[in-house]
């Protein structure tokens, strides 16, 4: 049977050439979207290390000389007053769980800052994000401390001793440091104030997005003196589970009243689940362009299946007829027209699996965990192209082979 | 006799209905997709309305500056200050104008007096500006040069904020509290797509009435982007070197304090500026290219390959009409261009199909394609437009048509008349 369908590829082999040759480019097209697809799932899976559910950021500003409330601060000390008192108002609410303040530390940020944190031969590589707080910014997003302490246990070892700071427990890790706890309580320098700070605590790793793997999120935190706080740009609040209702329109109802302090006002309140849907809309965007590029070319397999073996069909009427008179049953036409793809679509897997294996070699594929290559990741993503094929290769061929099963072999012989 | 083109496609799809409608659908999917691409692509590029002037300005979004105490390898990039702008980009004398606006539009407190606030995008811009863009005034008009100087708190606000707090859009005069300043409505205008990012917002003030004018972290950069509208394009040349003499002049006086700045090959064209979207990066317009090559070859070659197939398929029903027309002497490059145009024009019968979906698709899942920003037709759709589905048609057809005519051509004529298959 295999012999007989290899014959039969072999005699038509001037349009299986094409059809294989189109098989090959969709196959390493499809594994290479499905890689991208697969890096993409495993890092959206990877624990975040931050909590945005009830979260909200409050745009606050400060009136210009324009304005005909605006009152002049004698002194910065003033102004920061201002905002600690309006940060102290927040805290009141009854719906208010924290309120944080930070400068570009809240998640899905477009901005951020970074520095380098040295002690003795361990050195962050990379980016290593600065994240500038208060102490409560870690209980409204709830950052865990790589030994299970609590963002209340963090926050208030910060608030107690400003001298301490927080690493990402990742962050000698390029230099096989597993985990900082050898480094806590030793003083670290910070490139970015030209001083030193020493390590209180490390915590899970805090990612940048839901797509930016842990592996590149490097961090530390550090918590402004109080009387800096006007240095800080960003006002984040947690509300209490349940209590979500109308929060925007209530705070937005007190910002010219119970919300204004001196010269700060609240202008604006974002929940965090827009800002998390405005900041990755280009990732889900590319996404669903990828799966509609993989749904088109799956498509055009199915297409030129359809229309060659139709027309194979046509040309081999009196074949197949001759067959079925000698006791072949519709079945068996069935299964051969569907095998001679299949095997046609066998021929080629391994080919393209080496091509794809030459695009890890040459790293034109996605990174994952520092990796080109993996066995797993490789192996499920040339099955699945394998498998999306295979159907199309079913499906394309199944319409023709089906005329081809209801032939009646009196009639087709007769035409002839 | 004139080879008659149209009947004989069209008697060609009559005699092989199955393959002929599978090859217009292939077709037709292929010039979906990629007018779907080319679409989202030209967006980015082409004017519309209050971009009109796309093609005839220099974009200078940012600005790149180092110090002498800085590493050799360390700069800071950003928008412009103010200062800069007065100095170096306001006295050119090439341009038709020249204006400066913020970076990006920030969401503001809107509110009437009296009343709650809300956030809506507000965009900080010169006088300048309503000259290099192109608004559509429902009421009032653009405030003027003598407000922007002398800072008066004057907006002109979009036709959908003005009914959001008037429920009208007769308010010229009318007053409003924009980050709780008092500001008055000078003007109205037609909405405008986020699409068009650099005229984009719900109200445009003047800068000199907020803090943006006066904010600025070196005197040189601050939160201004340029942009240089030229009569012509041909006058981009003379604008860059004028730009660059003024920067020089202008580089002497702030080398003092021991800054430089860096070009990184500004102003770009809107083209190149589309594709440069980092501040601190020279752009590579050769890898963007390179991409947009890879992804349309693929594209055009996967379909090419089942078309071939299929017109292949066809032509072989055809070989005894070529067969006779060659024993009557007909030239086998007759042959080649009657069968060629006449799948050409499936070709383009698929290719109006597919343009037509890629618009219906383009204006069904515009969310998807296109982010928040509202299309129309006059943003989709242009001459360039026809142009590009045009040419990938023609493409298409010379690749997935081109080798089965070839090979129709050279059949051997005893053979096509005996019908013999081989």
């Amino acid at each position: 049977m295999k012999r007989k369908l290899l014959k039969q590829i072999s005699n038509e082999w001037q349009s299986n050439v094409w059809l294989a040759v189109e098989l090959l480019i969709v196959s390493v097209v499809i594994w290479y979207i499905a890689d991208e697809g697969y890096t993409r799932l495993a890092t959206y899976n990877e624990p975040r290390g931050f909590d945005t559910e009830h979260c909200y950021l409050l745009g606050f500003d400060m009136l210009s000389e324009k304005s005909p409330d605006y009152v002049p601060y004698e002194s910065e000390e003033k102004k920061n007053d201002d905002l600690v008192a309006l940060v102290n108002r927040l805290k009141i609410r009854p719906e208010i769980e924290a309120v944080g303040l930070g400068q570009n530390a809240y998640p899905y940020n477009g901005s951020n800052s970074g520095t380098i944190m040295t002690v003795d031969t361990f050195s962050t590589g990379g980016y290593c994000l600065r994240r500038y707080v208060s102490p409560d910014f870690i209980k409204v997003f709830k950052y865990r401390g790589a030994n299970g302490e609590t963002p209340e246990q963090l926050a208030d070892m910060l608030a107690k001793n400003p001298h301490l700071f927080l690493a990402s427990d990742n962050m000698f890790r390029h230099q096989g440091v597993e985990h900082l706890d050898p480094f806590v309580g030793r003083e670290f320098s910070n490139s970015a104030n030209r001083d030193t700070l020493e390590l209180g605590a490390a915590i899970e790793v805090v990612r940048y997005s839901d797509f930016s793997q842990g592996v590149n999120s490097v961090s530390m935190v550090w918590t402004y003196p109080e009387k800096y706080y006007y240095h800080l740009n960003e006002l984040v609040v947690r509300v209490k589970e349940n209590m979500d209702k109308d929060f925007a329109e209530n705070i937005m109802a007190d910002s010219w009243k119970s919300l204004r302090v001196g010269n700060y006002y609240i202008s604006s309140v974002k929940s965090f689940d827009d800002i998390r849907d405005q900041f990755q809309r280009s990732n889900y965007n590319d996404t669903r362009n990828n799966i509609v590029g993989i749904v088109f070319l799956l498509l055009n397999i199915f297409l030129g299946l359809l229309g060659t073996f139709w027309f194979r069909t046509q040309q081999r009427v009196s074949e197949i007829a001759i067959r079925k008179v000698n006791g072949a049953t519709s079945g068996d036409v069935f299964r051969r027209m569907i095998g001679e793809g299949e095997l046609l679509l066998l021929v080629v897997v391994p080919l393209a699996a080496v091509l794809d294996y030459a695009l890890t070699y040459f790293e034109l594929n996605s990174n994952y965990g520092g990796a080109y290559f993996e066995p797993v990741r490789f192996t499920v993503c040339v099955l699945i192209s394998w498998g999306l094929m295979a159907l199309m290769v079913a499906l394309g061929i199944a319409i023709p082979a089906y005329k081809a099963m209801k032939l009646q072999p009196a009639q087709a012989l007769s035409e002839e | 006799m004139r080879y008659n083109y149209f009947k004989q496609a069209l008697a060609s799809i009559r005699q092989q209905p199955v393959v002929s409608v599978v090859s217009i659908i292939g077709t037709a999917l292929a010039i979906l997709l990629i007018m779907v691409i080319v679409m989202m692509d030209e967006v980015k590029v082409s004017s519309f309305s209050p971009e009109s002037n796309r093609d005839r300005w220099l974009v200078y979004k940012y600005g790149s500056i180092s110090h002498d105490t800085w590493g050799t390898e360390d700069s800071s990039n950003g928008p412009l200050g103010f200062n800069t702008v007065k100095q170096v980009f306001y006295p050119l004398e090439t341009p038709e104008a020249v204006t400066a606006f913020v970076v990006h539009p920030s969401e503001a407190a809107f509110s009437l007096p009296g009343e709650g606030s809300f956030g809506a995008d507000l965009r900080d811009v010169d006088d300048r500006f309503w000259n290099v863009m192109d608004f559509t005034f429902i009421a009032g008009k653009p405030f003027t040069r003598a407000d922007f100087e002398s800072g008066i708190p004057v907006v002109v606000i979009s036709e959908e904020l003005a009914r959001k707090l008037y429920k009208s859009v007769d308010v010229v005069g009318r007053q409003l509290l924009i980050n709780h300043v008092p500001y008055n409505v000078c003007g109205v205008v037609e909405d405008v797509s986020e699409l068009a990012d650099k005229a984009y917002a719900k109200a445009w003030v003047p800068f000199t009435t907020t803090n943006v004018g006066d904010f600025s972290w070196c005197d040189y950069m601050g939160g201004l982007s340029v942009i240089i509208l030229a009569e012509n394009a041909g006058d981009f040349g003379k604008i860059r070197d004028e730009l660059t003499e003024n920067f020089a002049k202008f580089g002497d006086e702030i080398k003092l304090g021991g800054w430089n700045f860096i070009q990184r090959g500004r102003p770009y064209t809107q083209y190149v500026a589309a594709n440069t979207p980092w501040a601190n990066m020279n752009p590579d317009m050769e890898s963007v290219e390179r991409g947009k090559l890879i992804v349309f070859s693929i594209l055009l070659i996967v379909p090419a390959i089942n078309l071939s197939n299929m017109t292949h398929s066809r032509l072989r029903r055809r070989r005894e009409e070529i067969g006779v027309r060659r024993a009557f002497g007909a030239k086998r490059g007759a042959i080649i261009t009657d069968i060629f145009i006449e799948n050409l024009i499936i070709s383009l019968i698929a290719g109006v199909l597919g343009l037509g979906l890629s618009v219906i698709f383009a204006l069904i899942w515009k969310e998807g394609l296109f982010g928040s920003g509202r299309v129309n037709l006059e943003i989709l759709i242009h001459w360039s437009t026809f142009g590009w589905a045009l040419l990938f048609c023609f493409l298409l057809n010379l690749l997935s048509a081109g080798m089965p005519v070839w090979k129709a051509s050279r059949v051997n004529v005893v053979n096509a008349l005996n019908n013999k298959v081989k």
